[in-house]
């Protein structure tokens, strides 16, 4: 298939390209968007397959970092407690799902990145800006979801093996197959690295573990999409410390879900997912923890009512079991969420508008009721305008509410996004996009010394400009991505904790076919430690560096090169970073 | 429900109102602002060497007459147009039939068309500027007239006509958004007949893709131009079968 041309209408792109060996059928073709990226005129990022494997990246947070926007906060190596922030906002103000399924824990902080090993992943899609009007709690900076590994038709199979510094060993394999009306598929990874210190001044290295699986199951049976999935990591991770003693902790996380999916009528589809999100982090050398279990169940429905015009409705209701002590004090409670929600994408020629609203309801402080409206106008089909208007929330988590300092009657941290949004095709291959946003947060969850506990009484307002391009000529590739923001604490007038005003990345490959080699460079301004200190970290230039090549069919040989100028940066203010490192994989891969 | 809900269904209530009535004009017309680069692409009929080579008598040299009669079909000479006679309101799956010559001639080609793979010779720029310059229009009727073989005629006629409607069709065609976010794909075919003044009508599936969301996006789209421009000087008082296959294909890439 030959592309000739992009038609990007308010659905996507519409290709029509000639085929030669058909008999030259008219094409119409749009790209495959997963949920998140086609509800929204927001700027989407999708990392896939190719650029996972060809990244060799150790964890989610290392594919993350190389996008301008999204800023990592990192306490040491690979398996340290990891950060992000998305635009600026808050590290509990991303929402992130496996396979749809929410992972933030119920008792404290973001999603763990640092555990999710990318080769069982087989894409990433990021949403910056807020998503509560379809999402609920904790999308007020961005919406990922990591799309797991799946079989497609046919059977194939996989294997890998790595080795690299601080004694890092990788080895994983998949099986997956697809037949009349199923799909099977396993995954497995294993890591181990021994890492460095994760703090500064002490020579005790950081090692950590991480055993990964991902099993998927579909069935077709009498009309119904029945699927079955599993995902889980778990390991041991060592750390330090305030006083550098050296500690470690078991980690499991887990997402496990039952999804049915029909078309009950040719313009209206239902899908019903029962699911179950686990994250248990356990102390060795005490009886600290803190766990949380969500089961969850929704409901969703897309009905296309005209050519022109999708409604989105839904309902959903999970249950958080959320339990934890911390030296000695702890909690044990659940708590409820009901939600439901409707979208309307209407696409009329140039113009295309979404409206959503979502009203969710908390155990803890009642209602809150989410929306979200956007409109984008075609200038030529090449070129499009946009704007938008959002709203987000995030709930107070378990720690919040009943841990140190916690109060019950804590509300929602909220917030109100403007943005407008540039995209423009230069060429089939060549692209452009600029956004502007000012995200307005209040009411965020902050400990007021007065009182000794914590209040709604932090605001934030973060204004930024964000800009990438991105260009294929035949076997090269490059892409830049730049983002300006002023993350500012209105409160105190400070910057916000960790998030840099000026980011700059750059990726670019040359791929002929037999081989691929890229660098990948990453350039960010200083950021201020803590909220608590006046220590500014300095701005950092990372560069990294991948080879892989195919020695035939079935093997790969692939090699990267980490901070290759073995330049000496701090993410966290008394926390290591990686020196230059080199890492090696060998992999096999059979399709049939 | 709360007070918030509520004014959010007003505004939502209120916003689309607002869009219908100012966006309302606009769905009446096509998106007509396709560089003159994309409307290209849609022709896709025989170059001008693969017509030369057939006219001088050796089909067999070109690709064209398999695609031809795949998919398009010749109405035996000299047999009057009968419209008010065939006129079946729209059937789905039946061909309405002039003669039995006809259907019979019909079905082959359907079954060719299902198993058939010829290979088609891809235009190249200037085969597709020469087609739309004015002076090759005359040339083409020119050979019409003086044709010695009506099979001929029929292959550079079918692959004319679908290049003008493809054309006339390419502002309007969109993926319907529920089958993209369900991953639906396949293949519609469209049987159409191009009146000998222009119009189309008898328009139905030939062949399903499998969704019947697809199947009415295709229906509906070429029920949005009632006429084949330029058709009715070819057609020479004539009416001409057409089974124009739609494909619905999703590719990966950013949206």
């Amino acid at each position: 298939m030959s592309r000739v041309s992009l038609w990007p209408v308010a659905a996507g792109f519409l290709l029509i390209t000639s085929a030669a060996a058909e008999q030259a059928p008219i094409i119409v073709t749009a790209t495959r968007t997963a949920q998140i990226a086609d509800e929204s005129l927001a700027p989407v990022i999708i990392i896939d397959r190719a650029q996972i494997e060809a990244s060799q990246a150790v964890d989610i947070a290392d594919l993350l970092r190389e996008h301008a926007g999204l800023d990592i906060g990192r306490n040491g190596g690979p398996g340290q407690p990891t950060s992000l922030f998305i635009r600026g906002t808050e590290s509990n103000h991303v929402l992130v799902m496996v396979d749809g399924v929410k992972i933030n824990p119920a008792t404290i902080g973001g999603a763990p990145l640092q555990n999710i090993d990318p080769d069982l992943i087989q894409r990433i899609e990021i949403v910056k800006g807020p998503r509560s009007a379809l999402y609920g709690s904790e999308a007020v900076g961005g919406v990922i979801n990591i799309i797991t590994r799946r079989a497609t038709t046919g059977l194939d199979y996989n294997a890998y093996l790595g080795a690299g510094r601080y004694d890092t060993r990788k080895a994983g394999a998949g099986l997956h197959k697809g037949g009349n009306g199923y799909h099977a598929g396993i995954d497995v990874g294993y890591t181990k690295t021994n890492g460095f210190p994760s703090r500064a001044g002490s020579d005790i290295a950081s090692s950590y573990d991480n055993r990964s699986m991902n099993l998927s199951l579909d069935k077709h049976l009498g009309g119904v999409d029945v699927e079955l999935s599993h995902w889980q990591a778990g390991g041991t991770s060592d750390y330090l410390d305030y006083t550098l003693a050296p500690l470690s902790q078991d980690y499991a996380n887990r997402v496990t879900a039952l999804k049915l999916h029909a078309a009950p009528r040719d313009n209206w589809t239902t899908t019903l997912r029962l699911s179950q999100a686990v994250d248990n982090i356990d102390q060795n050398q005490s009886v600290d923890f803190a766990h949380t279990r969500r089961n969850a169940v929704d409901w969703q429905n897309n009905v296309q009512l005209s050519d022109d015009q999708l409604l989105t409705a839904g309902l959903s209701a999970s249950r958080d079991h959320a339990s934890s002590s911390v030296f000695g004090s702890g909690f044990d409670e659940h708590i409820n969420v009901e939600a439901f929600y409707v979208q309307d994408d209407l696409s009329l020629g140039r113009h295309r508008l979404l409206l959503a609203a979502r009203h969710t309801h908390h155990d803890t402080f009642g209602g809150r009721t989410t929306w979200d409206a956007e409109y984008g106008y075609h200038f030529t089909p090449r070129t499009r305008l946009s704007a938008a208007i959002s709203t987000a929330f995030r709930a107070p988590d378990a720690t919040d509410l009943y841990g140190y300092g916690g109060d019950p009657n804590l509300q929602a941290e909220t917030s109100r996004n403007l943005e407008v949004g540039f995209h423009h095709h230069l060429t089939d291959h060549q692209s452009l996009a600029l956004s502007a946003f000012d995200n307005r947060i209040k009411n965020l969850i902050e400990y007021d010394l007065a009182s000794s506990k914590l209040m709604n009484i932090g605001r934030a307002r973060i204004r930024g400009i964000e800009a990438s391009y991105d260009i294929q000529v035949q076997a090269w590739g490059a892409h830049v991505e730049a983002i300006a923001q002023n993350p500012k604490d209105e409160v105190s007038g400070e910057p916000l904790a960790r998030r840099a005003k000026h980011t700059l990345t750059a990726s670019v490959f040359y791929d002929p076919g037999r081989y691929r080699i890229g660098a990948d460079l990453l350039a960010t301004g200083k950021r201020k430690d803590s909220a608590f200190s006046s220590v500014y970290n300095a701005g950092y230039g990372l560069l990294n560096l991948t080879a892989s090549m195919h020695i035939d069919r079935q093997w790969t040989l692939q090699g990267r090169v980490e901070n290759l100028t073995d330049k000496n940066y701090t993410l966290a203010d008394g926390y290591n970073t990686a020196g230059r490192s080199l890492y090696v994989e060998l992999r096999y891969g059979h399709k049939g | 429900m709360t007070a918030g809900m509520s004014r959010f269904i007003m505004l939502s209530a209120a916003l689309h109102l607002a869009a219908l009535a100012a966006l309302g004009h606009g769905t009446a017309r096509p998106m007509k602002f396709l560089p003159s680069a994309l409307s290209v692409t849609f022709r896709d009929g025989p170059s001008d060497d693969a017509v030369k080579i057939s006219r001088h008598g050796n089909p067999q040299a070109a690709a064209p007459p398999s695609a031809a009669k795949s998919n398009t079909k010749h109405v035996d000479h000299p047999m009057p147009a009968t419209p008010a006679k065939v006129a079946a309101p729209e059937v789905k799956h039946d061909v309405p039939a002039p003669s039995t010559k006809l259907a019979r001639s019909e079905t082959n080609a359907g079954k060719k068309d299902i198993h058939a793979k010829p290979i088609m010779p891809r235009p190249t720029r200037q085969d597709v500027a020469s087609i739309t310059d004015g002076k090759e229009q005359d040339h083409i009727a020119v050979q019409l007239a003086a044709a010695p073989s009506p099979h001929l005629d029929t292959a550079l006629l079918g692959s004319r006509l679908e290049g003008q409607l493809r054309d006339a069709l390419a502002p309007y065609f969109a993926y319907p958004m529920l089958a993209r976010r369900n991953g639906w794909q396949g293949q519609v075919r469209l049987g159409l007949r191009v009146e000998a003044d222009g119009r189309l009508s008898h328009v139905r599936i030939a062949h399903s893709s499998g969704y019947r969301l697809l199947d009415r996006a295709a229906l509906s789209t070429l029920n949005r131009i009632k006429t084949v421009p330029k058709a009715a000087g070819w057609l020479d008082g004539q009416h001409f079968d057409i089974v124009l296959p739609i494909d619905y294909r999703l590719i990966d890439g950013q949206s």
